[in-house]
């Protein structure tokens, strides 16, 4: 798939072919069936396969895949993706009235040089038909009717001005002729990127005559975008020319407003008969937030649906910042806001099914695909039936964090024409890689999505990633091996250890909680459960306060407040609040998720952060580097001593790993009685000799902090163990590096030897003696 | 209150450019490169072959954080990179340009991702010589 380097990077819709594919969902029970849809060129050869171990590093194990049965040969054609948000209305001729249109909306373009956008259209762009307002190639509203002959249009003088709210109004009035289109600037102290203070002038009034009459395009009435066509023989409404930005409450009348209800209309105040449609974005909004695709139309029956999740609870053209909670003062957030390259779904036809049999063990599997020289593994997650009888063991595989770093890359390419002054690499020595997945992801913005790492074209955080595109970063040889190939590497060990887990996922937690985990004996985390649900946070508390006992064998977990969306389970959304070790905050105003309602962000600013639950939470990022333990006085005492049982180096515990040579790296969490440790907690061992790349967390440091590993006292990851109420109790290795050390000489190594201990004394029946 | 007249309002975009990318910036930068440039030794270079990212014990001077710190923060427009674009698992250098996907330069051919670092970051340090010189001519 490589061959388009240097290639412009397209923007919108795209069809994929080759041969790549997705699972309808992460996790899947035993006795049920999952969907795999499929890009192909052609026919291809399916199979399922059971992954053991996925990391290519020859100083590991290697990649160990077991076949498990043929599927067979199916029929594969390239498939089409729909790139960018928008809500879409059936169509219906009470759209175009005979007897002339009134459109009403507030527009704040993000991107209004990014080329033609539509804001809101009936209009089917292949016969030039119906009636568009729209962002032209220069950046003007553009204002336009068509009959699928002629197209008359009038366009504002000047550019809009980024991040700046103007309430415009359309009309045409077929009486006369006059197509109009009239604009004012609405900004405040808080709505817009500037404030009172500038002298703007958003006043803006063109108008033309013409012999031109809309008429019905046959398509859905898009706002955000522009249909290509009316639907064709697959049903659907294909959108292209979709909005960076927000809109707010379109509404349309049937006749043309003359100069003054204009003018009155203009400044937000509208004549008192009924429109014929009035969407309120904020309609949906309540006391759990606005987590659903429905579009409510308040003055009659013409509801829609968000297509590619647009941002809701967004702030409108009334913001007057004393709120910062669209669910304090709703009637300030009745904006959604569109990305050009967001999708929720690539929507792609199933290309087969696969049943699992009850009988087929829990573990990690895929869906191989081969057609010729290509080949692809669609990975999903079997987890025990309801009912099952379960082993000791659970190893909770971190799909939130695996969509969150779904396809990502330190190397976006920045818009063509920025300035790209403000752009640093990720890793402070610079020089990060680039892979030939990092171009083909490039090279086609959809079908790959974007991860939670980064930003959309216009520079607002990518908030929602999606299960449902093909995640290149979940294959067999990936690199660089973190995330989902460390996470492989303790499956691979328990394997190789003989010790009898199930495999769960964060989706099993989020929607089971505690009574899942309760089937266990012991569970374990893998190498960085970074996102978290209020749920998934619920279940582990639960768990371990009932006598559960837990693994926490990872770096920087528990650390981003996540929601999984209540009607698309296969989108997770997350935003950065206002703090904290991310790649970009929120919006002012929108540091609350809408999927929920809760404040986002960090969970140690809500008061919940791993600290509490896991006895240690992030600290530190020191990526490429790693380091070793140094024990502790606790590492002696005789109630725990038996957790360090073996280990032969004891002045410096990990020294080694497979690709950072220390077991204490990448990112590493910390005991912090401050953040909620708990107080009885057994401090085992510390790392120590970080250097000046391991860098303190922006929370635990500030303009006035040493931050740099070398010298910050906080850049250190703590092997630590607390005991809980009922036999229960917490060990945490705190560091990523932890599950690459482990693979280190065939599994014989003190990281090894360590988890080993843990997880066989946490497997036997017997309670664990209070530690306290 | 007196009324502002048309001519005196800010109506167009097209009238204003960002100045902290535009005149600050260039300022800015120059005043680094020359910092950077003044760092750049023999000896410096040498140290990042040794390690290009200062793993322990080899942590970086603080001269080499500090041209690395410069390097890290340039502009994506024309950075040179580590790659790995080749089925053959060698390692090559790409430069990343504004709105292209990255390419790899011709006669870039690695058998480590260390040795590409390095070789990328001498592209870097080739760079800056240049851009100097380029603006000194200037």
């Amino acid at each position: 798939m490589i061959g388009n380097e240097g290639a412009p990077v397209p923007v919108g819709n795209v069809v994929t072919g080759g041969l790549v594919g997705y699972t309808d969902r992460p996790n899947v029970a035993q006795g049920t069936s999952v969907r795999v849809h499929v890009a192909a060129d052609g026919e291809f050869d399916a199979a399922l396969v059971r992954f053991r171990n996925v990391n290519p590093d020859p100083e590991g194990a290697g990649v160990v895949i077991d076949e498990v049965r043929d599927l067979g040969t199916f029929t594969g054609r390239p498939q089409r993706t729909q790139a960018g948000s928008y809500v879409e209305i059936a169509g219906d001729p009470a759209f175009v009235p005979t007897g002339g249109l009134t459109l009403h909306t507030w527009v704040y373009a993000t991107l209004p040089d990014r080329g033609r956008q539509g804001v809101v259209s009936c209009w089917a762009d292949d016969s030039s038909t119906g009636w568009a307002l729209s962002v032209d190639a220069d950046g003007r509203l553009e204002w336009a009717v068509g009959d699928g002959r002629d197209v008359a249009r009038v366009r504002t003088a000047a550019p809009l001005f980024t991040r700046v709210w103007y309430s415009v109004l359309a009309t045409f009035d077929p009486a006369t002729g006059a197509l109009a289109l009239r604009t004012t600037g609405v900004v405040n102290g808080y709505n817009s990127r500037f404030g009172p203070v500038t002298p703007f002038d958003g006043d803006d009034h063109v108008h033309a005559v013409t012999t031109v009459r809309p008429a019905d395009p046959g398509t859905s009435l898009i706002v955000g975008g522009i249909a290509e066509a009316a639907p064709g023989h697959d049903g659907r409404t294909w959108v292209t020319s979709t909005f960076n930005g927000k809109i707010e409450a379109p509404r349309l009348y049937a006749r043309a407003l003359d100069d003054v209800e204009a003018a009155d209309a203009l400044a937000g105040t509208f004549p008192a008969e009924t429109p014929v449609a009035r969407w309120d974005f904020a309609a949906e909004i309540g006391p759990d937030g606005v987590g659903t695709d429905r579009i409510t139309d308040v003055a009659g029956d013409h509801h829609g649906v968000c297509v590619n999740q647009p941002f809701r609870g967004c702030t409108g053209h009334g913001w007057r910042g004393r709120d910062d909670n669209y669910r304090l003062a709703p009637d300030q957030y009745g904006a959604l806001w569109f990305h050009d390259d967001s999708f929720d779904d690539c929507r792609w036809d199933a290309s087969l099914t696969v049943d699992i049999p009850l009988d087929l063990p829990s573990g990690v599997y895929a869906v191989r695909l081969r057609a010729g020289d290509r080949e692809d593994h669609v990975p999903f997650f079997v987890v025990p039936s309801t009912g099952a009888s379960r082993a000791r063991v659970a190893v909770l595989m971190s799909t939130y964090t695996y969509m969150a770093y779904g396809n990502e890359s330190g190397h976006n390419p920045f818009p063509a024409g920025s300035t790209g002054v403000d752009t640093s690499e990720l890793v402070w020595a610079g020089f990060r890689p680039v892979y030939d997945r990092d171009v083909v992801v490039h090279g086609h913005p959809a079908p790959w999505g974007l991860s939670t790492y980064d930003c959309h074209a216009d520079g607002e955080g990518a908030a929602f990633v999606t299960w449902r595109r093909p995640l290149l970063t979940l294959r067999p040889g990936v690199m660089p091996a973190w995330n989902f190939p460390a996470d492989m590497q303790l499956a691979h060990f328990l394997d190789t250890e003989g010790i009898d887990y199930d495999v769960i996922t964060d989706h099993d937690v989020h929607t089971e909680g505690a009574d899942l985990l309760g089937q266990y004996a012991a569970v374990c985390t893998v190498s960085h459960p970074e996102y978290t649900t209020d749920r998934f946070n619920d279940a582990w508390e639960t768990y371990l306060a009932r006598g559960g006992r837990g693994l926490y064998l990872g770096g920087n977990g528990m650390y981003w407040v996540s929601a999984e969306h209540p009607e698309k389970p296969w989108v997770m959304e997350m935003r950065r609040g206002l703090g904290g070790d991310g790649g970009w905050i929120d919006a002012p105003g929108e540091s609350y998720l809408t999927c929920t309602g809760e404040h986002s962000g960090p969970w140690r600013f809500r008061g919940r952060a791993g600290f509490k639950i896991w006895g240690t939470s992030y600290c530190s990022h020191a990526l490429e580097q790693g380091s070793y333990y140094v024990p502790m006085p606790d590492a002696t005492d005789e109630r725990v001593s038996w957790i360090l049982d073996g280990v032969r180096d004891r002045d410096r515990i990990g020294d080694f790993g497979l690709e950072y040579g220390g077991a204490a790296g990448v990112e590493l969490d910390r005991y912090d009685i401050a953040q909620g440790t708990p107080p009885h907690t057994m401090l085992l061992a510390s790392s120590v000799d970080h250097g000046p790349y391991a860098i303190a967390v922006p929370e635990d440091s500030g303009a006035d902090t040493e931050t740099q590993g070398d010298r910050a006292y906080s850049v250190r990851a703590d092997i630590t163990y607390f005991t809980t109420p009922g036999g229960g109790a917490m060990f945490a290795s705190s560091s990523i590096s932890w599950l690459h050390s482990i693979a280190t000489d065939g599994y014989d190594n003190d990281v090894a030897r360590i988890t080993a201990n843990v997880v066989r004394r946490f497997a036997e029946k017997e309670p664990l003696p209070p530690v306290v | 209150m007196t009324e502002t007249a048309p001519g005196q309002t800010v109506r167009d975009p097209r009238r204003y450019v960002d100045k902290e990318a535009a005149h600050w910036y260039p300022l800015r930068d120059r005043i680094q490169k020359e910092a950077t440039q003044a760092l750049i030794t023999d000896e410096l270079v040498a140290e990042h072959a040794r390690d290009p990212l200062g793993r322990r014990p080899n942590f970086h001077s603080k001269a080499l954080q500090q041209v690395l710190g410069y390097f890290r923060a340039h502009p994506s427009d024309g950075r040179y990179v580590a790659c790995r674009l080749r089925a053959d698992g060698r390692w090559g250098v790409a430069v990343t340009r504004p709105g292209l996907t990255p390419e790899q330069l011709a006669d870039t051919d690695f058998a480590t991702l260390d040795e590409a670092r390095h070789a990328a970051f001498l592209h870097r340090v080739a760079q800056l010589r240049a851009d100097l010189d380029s603006e000194d001519a200037r």
